[in-house]
């Protein structure tokens, strides 16, 4: 068996082990980043749409030209192994195993390991929508790999049930490629996703969105010849005459790896318990990007890299000074808060990031501490699919005590 | 009135704009800007993929180089499905030119090495 000995492993090539790497290559450590597919990217490499890197340079990119500017940068530091084709099977203690087709079985002793495998997406079973189970049900992301990765076209006559942003970008891309959407189907009162995509793949190309509507049945044996939609305020169904049924119905952080080797996880984001350094509860494992919370923006995905992986540096360095424990935790309209727990001494400006529990205008954020109530700010609109980030103030943060943040608004 | 939803970034400003031409809401003057254009003559980047031989991957990613004029979208993506490239290719190459519109790729591409 091949043997790797090095500082930091990382798992997972996508945006987030990029940038780990990079930050923890350029700090000094030795890493060896750890990738399934045969090249780095991630799902960055099939989101050939716009809207990628303008928090992070400004300037608008595609995904694979966000996802270049990395691996090119990555492949410049010669700290960094990287193993492509490689898939991790088990973790135990500190000692990575993975196999690949080049060296069969292998394994990394590494001093401090960052999760970074993203997520997966919901899938029709997740939703249980009643029967038959023919060809030409995708989850959206499926069906963007096939069009923009395989250069296949899964159908001709399409309807999506989910308003998640990839729901929409490919309801635009299946029109442009030829093929009709008959609408973008939402349980919810409002959408999923970024109010731009409303705007530009739904109302730039004249598709429907549905919401309170749902799908309840499948027709068809060998290939889809409908669906049965529901409204479910009017309590009316009808029938829509499609080929190809796409699912953009949420995505859930993939912890197999983490849950293996005891990592704790959060309910409320499907990921790791993690510290303001993105640590889990295994001193030394950290985790970064969508397989910790799912993010809207690569660039807080980035972001957020960086600070797992300076805290893993900090880690293997041993400089780190052991403190108390503050928990941070979600009061009322708050879905979830991410880190769950800071560790003091707190040597930076600390920033939370948490979502509201649905639409909210007029909103402001609540702090309470030790009895005390903080008012944090307000922002004039808190939508569930768009992160808010707060930089938590340094009274609250010296008082030392357990925090809970909440949200008042007026309901949309 | 009128009301946009800006899409210059994800923040995703609703902007107004009444008979007299004052514009309110934009958090910045990209989001004026794009109102403008709005109104004058709504603009997207265009991304779509294009044949690839001969690379390690079967389609290539390309976007438009500067955003082009929305009602253009589905007859340009027509003409661009119609090209074919061959690896290598670097990112940023021009891959179609015509009338003004560039379309160039997204991502490098190397040579298949097993055949």
């Amino acid at each position: 068996m091949k043997r790797f000995n090095t500082d930091i492993a990382i798992i997972g090539g996508g945006p987030a082990g990029l940038a780990a790497a990079i930050r923890a290559g350029e700090l000094g450590a030795n890493v060896v980043l750890i990738e399934r597919d045969f090249e780095l990217g991630g799902i960055l490499n099939q989101c050939i749409h716009p809207g990628f890197g303008l928090s992070l340079f400004g300037i608008e990119l595609t995904g694979p030209e966000y996802a270049e500017r990395f691996i090119e940068k990555v492949y410049t530091l010669n700290n960094i192994k990287i193993l492509l084709s490689t898939m991790i099977i088990d973790i135990q203690d500190k000692i990575i195993y993975g196999v690949n087709k080049y060296d069969g079985v292998i394994s990394i002793k590494a001093k401090a390991i960052i999760l970074s495998m993203g997520c997966r997406e919901r899938t029709r079973g997740a939703l249980g929508i009643p029967g038959e189970r023919p060809a030409g049900i995708y989850t959206a992301g499926s069906a963007q790999r096939l069009i923009n990765i395989e250069g296949l076209m899964p159908g001709e006559r399409v309807v999506i049930l989910g308003s998640g942003d990839i729901g929409m970008i490919m309801a635009r891309r299946f029109v442009l490629e030829g093929a009709e959407v008959l609408g973008v189907l939402e349980k919810l009162s409002y959408p999923g996703g970024l109010t731009r995509n409303v705007v530009q793949c739904l109302e730039d190309f004249n598709i429907p969105l549905y919401l309170n509507h749902t799908i309840t049945g499948i027709k068809g044996k060998y290939r889809l010849e409908g669906v049965v939609a529901e409204d479910l305020i009017n309590k009316k169904k009808f029938s829509l005459d499609v080929d190809t049924l796409l699912l953009s119905v949420g995505l859930i952080p993939e912890n197999e790896l983490s849950r293996k080797i005891g990592v704790m996880l959060d309910p409320r984001t499907s990921g790791p318990v993690v510290t303001q350094d993105r640590e889990t509860n295994i001193s030394g494992v950290f985790a970064c990007g969508n397989v910790l919370q799912v993010h809207d923006l690569v660039d807080e995905v980035t972001r957020e890299s960086y600070m797992a992986a300076e805290g893993a540096i900090k880690y293997i360095s041993s400089e780190r000074k052991v403190g108390g424990i503050m928990d941070v935790r979600p009061g009322e309209n708050v879905r979830y808060i991410v880190p769950q727990r800071l560790t003091l001494p707190i040597e930076k400006p600390l920033y939370v990031y948490f979502r509201p529990l649905e639409p909210l205008t007029d909103c402001q954020i609540i702090g309470e501490c030790n009895g005390k109530i903080y008012s944090l700010g307000k922002t004039e609109y808190a939508r569930p699919g768009e992160m808010i980030k707060l930089r938590l103030r340094k009274d609250i943060l010296d008082s030392g005590s357990d925090i809970k943040i909440k949200l008042e608004g007026e309901k949309v | 009135m009128k009301i946009f939803t800006c899409i210059v970034c994800p923040v995703g400003c609703k902007i107004k704009i009444d008979e007299n031409g004052n514009i309110e809401g934009a958090r910045c003057d990209r989001g004026i800007n794009f109102v403008k254009r709005e109104l004058l003559s709504p603009q997207r980047t265009l991304t779509t993929t294009v044949k690839i031989e001969n690379g390690i991957v079967k389609v290539l990613p390309v976007k438009s180089l500067i955003p082009i004029p929305k009602e253009n979208l589905r007859n340009i993506v027509k003409e661009v499905s119609k090209i074919s490239v061959k690896a290598p290719i670097r990112i940023g190459d021009t891959v179609y030119e015509r009338e003004g519109i560039k379309i160039i790729a997204t991502r490098s591409v190397e040579e298949r090495k097993d055949v």
